[in-house]
Parts: structure tokens; C-alpha cells; sequence
């Protein structure tokens, strides 16, 4: 078999293996192990099976990803996501359809803490999905705002996502960091927005629930400001060039341990369940690294990027076909996939065409994980629609149904990226440090 | 699967070498936000922070993998299988955890070799000086821990087929 068909076939083989339950990063590592083996020959795989997991970890870079996970556990157990809900809900929960922008907003800010698009959608549900229920939303609002607002905390930083998308392409991360605040918030509009069209369209489908009192505001803002202040702290300290991004990451690790003892709710059980679940979170991630590490040895091998990159040119592909064919093929494989697993699986094959098509890598890693996201809510099998059956019982296809307003404005704002690439750019090129 | 007396105790100890590696990451970052602190402060920086983060980083990451295997943590796509007959089911189940204990198991094999090479060398750390082996040493226990977990939680799974 030829190298490049043999990389296509290994492809192949990971999307079988994941279809069988095989943890992805596993089936990454198992078939690019055994693609390597059978295109150099089975002594040279002993050398990339011995170093593969080694130096897929060991970059003092990497130490950012577990420590932010921390940050985001133990901001989370401590109540995070109830408050933010609460928050947001007695600022805007009067309006029509109020509490649905308020499942929006909090999903953003509660995702950019957690950085997991599935987790967001579980926990706000849990919160958010009974709240509506009893001021009578319908099942269709309720449950598509929920598991599309999950979606948006993965462009807020501090995102693991960007992390991982620097580190395998050798782009600033702080930068990256950066340059999805923009689009990020343009995502939370476009799903507000999504919910007004909604409500003006059918105004019973999401009632105005009672109004807060300034009180009860600066109550919920009381909950929040200590964990607004670190995030300030993190991000801020990293754009005005205060901290690396090691740095920054152990300062909102130990700032969320430091905020949960002050809260009086650092318990021994609390601390324990945290660093379990941070260990388990950090495991997942990079047994995911270490798999697209062994397969990225593999791919190289078989020379499928170069092959890739001189077919294209071979059609007479201009940028915008191939950037077309590049969004189809991630909101397909975002169907399937979790968006982490997505960027390690194809960033390898993928990230050196878009480069020698002349895209700014920044402003890619940004369209790279929206689209990677669009996926997630993408019907018959967008993960996160799955995640909210689970979670409230309610039909996937009442789910689905709901949910195709949010994927028109998620469709907009792939096109205003691609239309304005300075909605990516334009802020991380003011940073200082 | 948690009344299987051999998972009970598999989870007991790969809690417990998660609970080491977490502490080496609180080290780590410890070390860090004095360093910040001392830096900020009196001009003064730590040295070798970088090499203990990276050992910091490589205790949390490998000893806390076998129980992302045990607990069922690592991301995989379930629902596509979902539908599957139940003796169906637990003959995948069974496949994908072998396939995961077999690669841990090499990882760890190849692993040992190349730390021999560097043990034999005296590879130390650039700034502190911490011997290479040091490193090594979570990933070859983490792996081998892994393989380990990864039957377990295959072999419980089988003996619990009505857990989907």
C-alpha cells in the first residue's frame, strides 16, 4: 500500500476503533503505532513508543493545562455555575425568553472556566433546564439554549483548547487566548439574538419570569466578583505581559483553592473530589497528546500532508474552496467527536495546507475551534445533544428541532470570521510582553 | 463494577498514586507563585522552576492515568454501540479495554528502555541537575499502573453487563 493511502487507511482505523468504544486517544496511539511499524518496520517503532509519551508531555509549556484545569474544578465546585445562573437570570430573567439568555450567558461564563463544552451543557442543564420548565418555556427553547450555550466557553479564555492548538502548531498561546474573546462574544451575541428571532416569532414559547430587585442583583454580584477578579488577574497579567502562561495558570490554581478555603467551603471531602476530578480531567487530555503524538509519527511517514497539499493544488483549489471543503469536513467530524480529539486527530495533516495556503495560523486556530464546536450541536449526533437527553430526558428530536436557529448563528459567525479575519487578529496584535 | 472486590481495591490504589501526583503538581505550582511573589517583590527569582515543573507536571499527568482507565474517564464516542446486543456489547467492551492495556503495556516496555538509555548516560536536568531516571520514573509506574487498570475495568465491565 502506498504511504499516503496507508495514512488515509489509518484515518479510517481510528474512526473505526472510536466507533468500538476505544478511548480516542488510545485508538490514535494503537493505529499510528502499527502504521508506523509496518511503513519503517518494527525496530524504529521502539524508539517512537519509548519517547512518544515522554516528550509528549514533558514541554514546561504543557504545565498550563493541568493547572487551569484546577482553576476550573475548584471555581466550579464551589458553586460557580449556580451563582453565575443566578446572576445573570435576576439582570435579564424579566424579559421574554429572559432566562434563556440567561442559560446563554452563564453557559459562556461558566464554559470559559471549565473549558469543556459537554461538562458546560451538564451542569447549566441541571440548573437552568428546571428553572425554565416550571416558568413553562418550551422543551424546544429550554434544551437547545442550554446545549448550544455550552458551546461558547470554549473561545472565552483561559481555553484548553487554544493550549493544545499552540502547542501542536507553535503559536503564541496567550495570543490565542486573546484572540478568541472577540469571536466569542460575537457567539454569545449571535445566540441572544437567536433567542429574540425565537421569541418574536413565538412570544408563548418563552415567558418572562418575575423581576429581581437591585438588591437581589448586587446579592448575585457578590457571589461572583472574587472569581471575576481572578479571571481579571489570569488573563489581565497575561495580556499586559505581568505572567507567562505557566505563570498565569498557577496563579488561577492556587487563587481558586485560596477563594474555596476564604469561602469557608474548602473541605476535606471538597479537596478531594477536586483533585480527583482534576486528575482525571488532566489523564483524559493528555492520554489524547500522547496518541496523536504516536500518530502524528505515523502520519509523517506516510507523507499524506504533502500528498494532501500537492492534490489540492493539483484541482486548482483557491484558498476560499479549500477553506469551504476545511469547514464541511470539521462540522462532519464535530458530529462525531469531541472538539479536543478533533484538533489533535487532524491538526497534524491539516494545519500545514492551511499554512502553505497562506492563513494566518491565529485567526485559524479560532475558526478551527468554532467549527469543531458547530459540530457539537449539529443534529442527529452532535454530542451535546446527547448530554441533554441524558440530563432532562427530552426527546432528541425535540432537541434537534430547537436547535437549528443556534446552528444558523453559529453559521454567521463562521462567516463574519472568515469575512473580518481582525475579529481574531486585531486584539492580539495590541498585546504587550 | 464497584461491588467487584479486585476493582475496589485497583481503585484504592490508583486514588492513591492520583493523590501523589496531584501533590507533586501543588508543588509545582507552589513553587511557582513564590517564585512570582519573590520576583515581584524583592527581585528575586528561584532557580530551576522550570525543572520542577516538569517534574511536577509528569508525576500528575502519568500517576494520574490509571484511574482515568479504571473510572472510565478517557474520551470515547459510546452511543454508536449503545444499541448493540448485550453479549455484543461486552465482547467490545472487552476489545477496546485489551487494546488499551496492550498499548499502555508498550508504552511502558518501550519506556523502560529508552530510561535505560538515559539512566546509563547520567542525564540530568539543565538547571537543577535532577537525574533524567527522575522523570522517567511516574511514566514507567503510571504505564505499567495503566495496562494494569485498563484489564481490570475490562474484566469488571464484563462481569457487570447490565452497566452500560
Amino acid at each position: 500500500m502506498e504511504g499516503p493511502i496507508l495514512g488515509l487507511a489509518g484515518f479510517g482505523a481510528v474512526l473505526a476503533l472510536i466507533a468500538l468504544r476505544v478511548p480516542v486517544g488510545i485508538a490514535m496511539g494503537s493505529v499510528g503505532a502499527l502504521g508506523y511499524g509496518l511503513t519503517y518496520g518494527w525496530s524504529s517503532l521502539a524508539f517512537v513508543l519509548g519517547r512518544s509519551p515522554f516528550d509528549a508531555v514533558f514541554p514546561v509549556s504543557l504545565s498550563v493545562v493541568p493547572l487551569f484545569v484546577m482553576m476550573g474544578v475548584f471555581a466550579g465546585r464551589t458553586g460557580l455555575s449556580q451563582s453565575l445562573y443566578n446572576l445573570v437570570a435576576a439582570f435579564i430573567g424579566h424579559l421574554r425568553g429572559g432566562l434563556a439568555l440567561a442559560t446563554i450567558g452563564a453557559s459562556a461564563l461558566f464554559g470559559a472556566v471549565c473549558g469543556s463544552s459537554i461538562a458546560t451543557a451538564a451542569t447549566i442543564g441541571r440548573i437552568a433546564l428546571p428553572e425554565m420548565r416550571r416558568h413553562h418555556y418550551d422543551d424546544r427553547l429550554a434544551a437547545a439554549s442550554v446545549a448550544a450555550g455550552g458551546t461558547l466557553g470554549v473561545m472565552i479564555p483561559p481555553s484548553i483548547m487554544f493550549v493544545i492548538y499552540g502547542l501542536m502548531t507553535e503559536n503564541p498561546i496567550g495570543k490565542l487566548f486573546v484572540a478568541g474573546i472577540l469571536p466569542g462574544l460575537l457567539g454569545v451575541g449571535l445566540y441572544m439574538a437567536a433567542v429574540r428571532w425565537l421569541i418574536w416569532r413565538r412570544p408563548a414559547i418563552g415567558p418572562a419570569a418575575e423581576r429581581h430587585s437591585w438588591g437581589e442583583r448586587l446579592r448575585g454580584l457578590r457571589q461572583v466578583w472574587q472569581v471575576v477578579v481572578l479571571f481579571g488577574v489570569v488573563l489581565g497579567g497575561m495580556y499586559l505581559g505581568w505572567f507567562s502562561p505557566t505563570e498565569a495558570a498557577a496563579v488561577g490554581a492556587f487563587g481558586a483553592l485560596v477563594l474555596a478555603a476564604l469561602g469557608g467551603q474548602l473541605s476535606r471531602e471538597l479537596l478531594a473530589k477536586g483533585l480527583l476530578e482534576t486528575a482525571g480531567t488532566t489523564a483524559m487530555i493528555f492520554m489524547i497528546l500522547i496518541g496523536a503524538s504516536v500518530f502524528n509519527f505515523f502520519l509523517d511517514a506516510t507523507g499524506l500532508t504533502h500528498s494532501m497539499i500537492d492534490y489540492v493544488r493539483h484541482l486548482g483549489w483557491g484558498r476560499f474552496e479549500v477553506l469551504a471543503a476545511l469547514c464541511a469536513f470539521y462540522i462532519l467530524l464535530g458530529c462525531l467527536m469531541d472538539s479536543l480529539s478533533i484538533v489533535l486527530l487532524t491538526i497534524g495533516a491539516v494545519y500545514p495546507m492551511v499554512r502553505s495556503f497562506g492563513f494566518d495560523p491565529i485567526w485559524f486556530g479560532v475558526l478551527l475551534v468554532t467549527l469543531s464546536e458547530i459540530g457539537m450541536i449539529t443534529p442527529p449526533v452532535g454530542m451535546n445533544l446527547f448530554v441533554l437527553r441524558g440530563v432532562a430526558g427530552i426527546r432528541l428530536e425535540t432537541i434537534a428541532r430547537g436547535i437549528l436557529p443556534f446552528i444558523g448563528a453559529d453559521v454567521l459567525r463562521v462567516a463574519l470570521i472568515v469575512a473580518f479575519p481582525l475579529l481574531a487578529t486585531w486584539l492580539p496584535a495590541r498585546m504587550t510582553g | 463494577m464497584g461491588s467487584d472486590p479486585i476493582f475496589r481495591l485497583a481503585d484504592r490504589l490508583a486514588r492513591w498514586l492520583a493523590y501523589a501526583g496531584m501533590a507533586l503538581l501543588c508543588g509545582a505550582m507552589l513553587v511557582l507563585i513564590v517564585d512570582i511573589a519573590a520576583r515581584k517583590t524583592i527581585g528575586f527569582s528561584i532557580l530551576g522552576t522550570i525543572d520542577l515543573t516538569q517534574l511536577g507536571v509528569m508525576g500528575c499527568v502519568f500517576l494520574a492515568m490509571p484511574l482515568a482507565f479504571l473510572r472510565g474517564t478517557h474520551v470515547g464516542v459510546e452511543f454508536l454501540t449503545d444499541l448493540l446486543p448485550p453479549a455484543l456489547l461486552r465482547a467490545v467492551r472487552l476489545a477496546a479495554g485489551l487494546i488499551g492495556a496492550a498499548f499502555m503495556l508498550a508504552l511502558a516496555w518501550y519506556g523502560l528502555l529508552q530510561a535505560q538509555i538515559q539512566l546509563a548516560q547520567g542525564d540530568k536536568s539543565v538547571t537543577l541537575g535532577i537525574p533524567m531516571i527522575l522523570y522517567w520514573a511516574p511514566l514507567l509506574v503510571g504505564s505499567l499502573a495503566s495496562s494494569a487498570a485498563a484489564l481490570v475495568a475490562a474484566l469488571a465491565a464484563l462481569r457487570a453487563p447490565q452497566e452500560r
